[in-house]
């Protein structure tokens, strides 16, 4: 008995479904988009009268703004180096920690508490006290001979104490990933070694193709946040992007545009950018999910 | 578990309503204050601050005060730390929704007076709504642009040159005196590294600082910006203090680039002097009690050096001000509490000296006798300095920019990733373009 | 050794897993320890020692800490801090679920259209959509009130947890909704009865994750929470410092560690339905 295709489709009860998130995408979500599209082709300093400038600002980003160029460097680098470690090591630990060690509970805390630490003053202190000339790495590359310098004060490393912290937080993947490895059926894996399947196999033949869905998601929305990364590159470096802009961030340098520098129109045409860049990358991650993504069972 | 669930949703649900009719019933009684017809008009106005725990405590009580002796006007209060400080002003201006009377210092003010945000002050001050006739005339002059007054003295601070007497003690020399020359300043700094242990260093870089970099210009009397919002500093200037720290830091008496580029922001307790990595540090005056607290050792300070000792003459006072909002709906009763902030004996018995040294003699006089040592301190050392008072043009819009540029080009030079000319050329172009 | 299925395991293999897995808990979470042990220091030590051990310790820093800023207690902080999450998560599973549910299981005019919208307001800094945003709740008199912290919540606008939930409801086999609908279920009983159960370890990442992203939440909190009796624990947490005067980092410390306290449970408590409270798999119910 097929249902009748009505003038919404097959399921129009699906818009009462989805009516709360309609509301919210129409009233909070929208008028703000919107207007930012419309900001990114003016001048605006939040104070004073809007100013038309058609595609001036996108022009000067693209050719005249070296520091431009440098955050989209910088951001670049901190999301290809940095998204697919941490989802290797989400998807390590939560493999190993998914069953069979003692103090797993305990372990699975333990390996998520960084991910607790966000965005708080915290980290900027913290993260000196390891990575800075004082601090505790140089103490341990000492014990090797290794004399070290300030990672967080050298412009050709600095970045990298980023990605490592970023690895380091690698805990809320981790969580999603043992989300969903609670829902491959059990009995998938007993039946496999009772084939006799060994764990290699087991772990290539069953579990990566159930969780290709999980790692999914997890890549789109680990490309997706690492491309907005604000709040470490901010903390750490007091909002300068320094040492010599090799933390500036994209977001890093739009708020500076936008909040410090007054001008809200070119922040806002550097958001637009940025959501092509995302949504573009994200529209080829979704191509590509029909090749390796399975929602079957 | 289903049906507990239900019950659950249905709870919060509750809850949630609750929340938000209670929230929603409060904004309504709130309004309705401000129209009620009454024998006196009830006004509201908002007032928002910087400050740490014990200015907090201390304001809200003056504001208290003030509710008390005007019972008709409430005032509504903001307050956060002087980092935040900016970011939501600068949202709340947007949505027209900026505080009637708030905190302003020279170098923020000038993004928003062009911008129409402050309101010009000066018929009130001639009408004695604002009265300033006890205020040094310097500390009136100090918040004016172009003839009007825009903000109002509430208490001043000034750059100084902070150094660690223990350490200088211990390692037999003496410490730097008023009014010595940048010369003679960077002999010192060379003399008291060479008597340093390793990782220890003379002075703290401060190739890339605006604040020392400004009283270079000064004292030879020199301004960084023009009236109209120009570029006054010229490249030769910025390349003699690129010249002169570059010297220091090559002589190992700063601390290498790197090391220095750990610190991005200049928070006492954790600053260089106070964990004893430096022996003198460039700052300003009325944080020192905040750095003292992160040390045992004894830290004074000094002027910093100046140009020509023969004729020391100019200093910038900076320091925390009172401003009132252009879109204000009373600036009546703004001007009421304004004036009450700066001249009523009560409010200042509570604040004294928590933002430095006032603008009103007479009440200066008055207070004098409760001060603590180190509030005396203080004012000792704005007075060693007060007759050198030189008045500086505000930062006009796009200010932040040419601020950052500086930043970077001697970072560049600094890492030795630019030569000073260079690096002078670069920053001289991305200051002028910033200040179209 | 064996395992529970009876297989023999070579020890060296179980040992040094379980050495790399230590080691590796011990790198995650020395900066807590640190902030542990700094939470017990004195002012002029907590940046000075070398390591986490100190010369003297106190209690100090707690108890000022507790009394809070500007003479309102640290309570105060953490009590609204518990309001805006908890209100914030049963936005979040009401509004997400409801959508997601749409997304993986109806069909219905414009999906794609409403899907990528969906997505899209992922991609967008939120930096550029505040101004806006703060415009708007003016309008409607909310600002200094919890509601555009809460309400966005109920109106999906966290469209993080539609996506994942997504994910989840499409792993679950579609004879389950056949067999529901033979038995005489509608759509709307399909969704509570059927998918939502069965999305419970969704459901369960999104209160873990909605809990720890607001209690951290700082920005928004300094635009809409301006009188100091609403504000929250980040608010508070950061009014200890300041780079105007003297900054308290003993209780700012001490009260970081308290704030911990709270996430912990939350974490400790769901992650264990997570991996052990479900049968995986199956019809239940």
């Amino acid at each position: 008995m097929l249902k009748k295709q009505t003038l919404f489709g097959r399921d129009p009860v699906a818009y009462l479904f989805l009516l709360p998130w309609l509301i919210g995408f129409c009233t909070i979500t929208l008028i703000p988009i919107l207007s930012s599209l419309y900001l990114s082709f003016t001048s605006y300093d939040l104070m004073s009268d809007v100013q038309w400038k058609g595609l001036d600002n996108f022009a000067k980003m693209l050719t005249d703004d070296h520091r431009f160029v440098q955050s989209l460097g910088v951001t670049l680098k901190y999301v290809f180096i940095g998204v697919p470690l941490e989802i290797a090591f989400a998807l390590l630990l939560a493999m190993a920690l998914n069953k069979g060690i003692a103090g797993m509970s305990v372990y699975r805390t333990v390996y998520y508490v960084p991910s607790l630490f966000g965005g708080s003053v915290a980290i900027a202190i913290l993260w000196r006290q390891v990575f800075g000339n004082e601090g505790v790495f140089n103490r341990l590359l000492g014990l090797f001979g290794i004399e070290g310098t300030s990672w967080i004060g050298e412009p050709s490393t600095a970045l990298y104490t980023l990605i490592v912290l970023k690895v380091w937080q690698f805990g809320s993947p981790m969580i999603i990933f043992l989300a969903g490895l609670r829902q491959i059926p059990g009995e998938m894996y007993e039946a496999a070694s009772i084939d006799g399947a060994g764990a290699f196999s087991r772990f290539f033949r069953i579990t990566v193709p159930m969780l290709t869905p999980i790692i999914f998601f997890n890549v789109v929305m680990q490309f997706i946040s690492s491309f907005q990364a604000f709040t470490p590159a901010f903390i750490i470096s007091n909002g300068s992007g320094g040492p010599i802009d090799s933390t500036l961030f994209y977001t890093l340098y739009l708020y500076e545009q936008g909040f410090v520098n007054f001008k809200m129109g070119y922040a806002s045409a550097m958001a637009w950018f940025l959501l092509f860049m995302i949504a573009s990358m994200t529209a080829l991650l979704f191509l590509s999910a029909k090749k390796w993504v399975n929602y079957d069972r | 578990m289903r049906k507990k669930m239900m019950a659950l949703v249905a709870l919060c649900a509750l809850l949630a309503a609750t929340a938000c009719s209670g929230s929603s019933g409060k904004t309504a009684e709130e309004s309705a204050t401000g129209s009620q017809a009454g024998s006196q008009e009830k006004v509201e106005l908002k007032m928002s601050w910087w400050g740490g725990d014990q200015r907090h405590v201390k304001m809200n009580e003056v504001l208290d005060k003030f509710e008390q002796k005007y019972p008709n006007i409430k005032v509504n209060r903001e307050f956060t730390t002087y980092d935040e400080y900016w970011n939501r002003f600068a949202v709340e201006a947007a949505g027209k929704n900026a505080p009637d009377v708030f905190f302003t210092n020279p170098g923020g003010i000038g993004q928003y007076i062009s911008r129409g945000q402050i309101m010009g002050l000066k018929s009130m001050v001639d009408a004695k709504e604002i009265d300033l006739s006890n205020f040094e005339q310097k500390l009136i002059d100090v918040g004016v642009m172009n003839g009007e007054i825009y903000m109002v003295t509430y208490g001043t601070t000034t750059t100084a040159l902070y150094y660690n007497k223990t350490l200088f003690d211990k390692i037999g020399v003496a410490p730097p005196e008023m009014n010595i020359s940048w010369d003679q300043f960077s002999q010192k700094a060379k003399e008291v590294q060479a008597k340093l242990p390793k990782g220890v260093w003379a002075v703290e870089d401060n190739g890339g600082r605006m604040n020392p970099f400004n009283h270079y210009l000064a004292t030879q009397g020199k301004n960084f910006y023009s009236k109209d919002g120009k570029l006054e500093v010229t490249k030769d200037d910025v390349i003699a203090y690129f010249k002169l720290w570059d010297d220091i830091r090559k002589s190992g008496a700063t601390p290498p680039p790197q090391v220095q580029a750990e610190y991005p922001t200049e928070n006492p307790e954790q600053s260089m002097i106070s964990r004893g990595v430096v022996a003198m540090q460039m700052g300003v005056s009325n944080q020192f009690n905040a750095y003292q607290m992160g040390t045992k050792d004894q830290l004074d300070m000094v002027r910093l050096p100046v140009y020509d000792p023969a004729n020391p003459q100019g200093q910038i006072v900076w320091g925390t001000f009172l401003s009132m909002s252009a879109h204000t709906e009373h600036p009546k009763e703004a001007a009421m509490l304004i004036n009450y902030l700066v001249n009523d004996p009560d409010a200042m018995n509570v604040i004294k000296m928590e933002f430095g040294p006032i603008g009103s003699k007479t009440l200066a006089e008055a207070i004098k006798p409760t001060l603590s040592e180190s509030e005396v301190k203080g004012i000792a050392f704005m007075d060693s300095v007060a007759q050198y008072i030189t008045l500086q043009n505000f930062a006009p819009p796009g200010a932040p920019e040419v601020d950052s540029a500086f930043v970077r080009a001697y970072e560049k030079v600094a890492f030795g990733q630019e030569s000073i000319e260079q690096a002078a050329d670069e920053f001289m172009q991305a200051a002028n373009e910033a200040l179209q | 050794m064996r395992t529970s299925s009876g297989r023999k395991i070579r020890p060296y293999a179980a040992i040094s897993k379980h050495l790399l897995i230590a080691g590796g808990a011990l790198v995650m979470i020395y900066p807590l320890l640190w902030m542990l042990f700094s939470s017990f220091k004195l002012p002029e030590n907590i940046f000075n020692d070398a390591g986490l051990w100190s010369e003297r310790f106190t209690l100090d820093n707690y108890a000022k800490g507790w009394e809070g800023v500007a003479r309102t207690s640290f309570a105060v902080f953490m009590k609204n801090s518990f309001i805006v999450s908890g209100l914030s998560i049963v936005g979040n599973i009401f509004a997400c679920s409801l959508a997601a549910y749409a997304f993986s299981r109806l069909e219905f005019r414009f999906k794609n259209a409403l899907f990528a919208a969906m997505l899209v307001t992922i991609m967008l800094p939120f930096h550029v959509v505040v101004v806006p945003q703060y415009i708007i709740f003016n309008e409607l008199g909310w600002i200094n009130t919890f509601l555009p912290l809460v309400v966005p919540k109920f109106l999906g606008t966290e469209s993080f947890f539609i996506f994942l939930m997504v994910q989840f409801m499409r792993t679950l086999p579609r004879e389950l909704d056949q067999a529901a609908t033979v038995d005489g279920c509608g759509k709307v009983q399909i969704y509570w009865r059927v998918v939502l159960p069965l999305t419970l370890p969704a459901i369960i990442t999104t209160i873990i994750f909605t809990f720890i992203w607001t209690w951290n939440d700082f920005f928004s909190h300094l635009l809409y929470l301006a009188d100091i009796r609403k504000q929250t624990i980040t608010l508070g947490l950061r009014l200890f410092l300041d780079s105007d005067s003297v900054s308290q980092w003993g209780p700012m410390l001490a009260m970081s560690v308290v704030s911990l306290v709270p996430v912990f449970i939350v974490f400790l408590f769901f992650q264990k339905y997570l991996v052990e409270g479900i049968t995986a798999g199956g019809v239940k119910g």
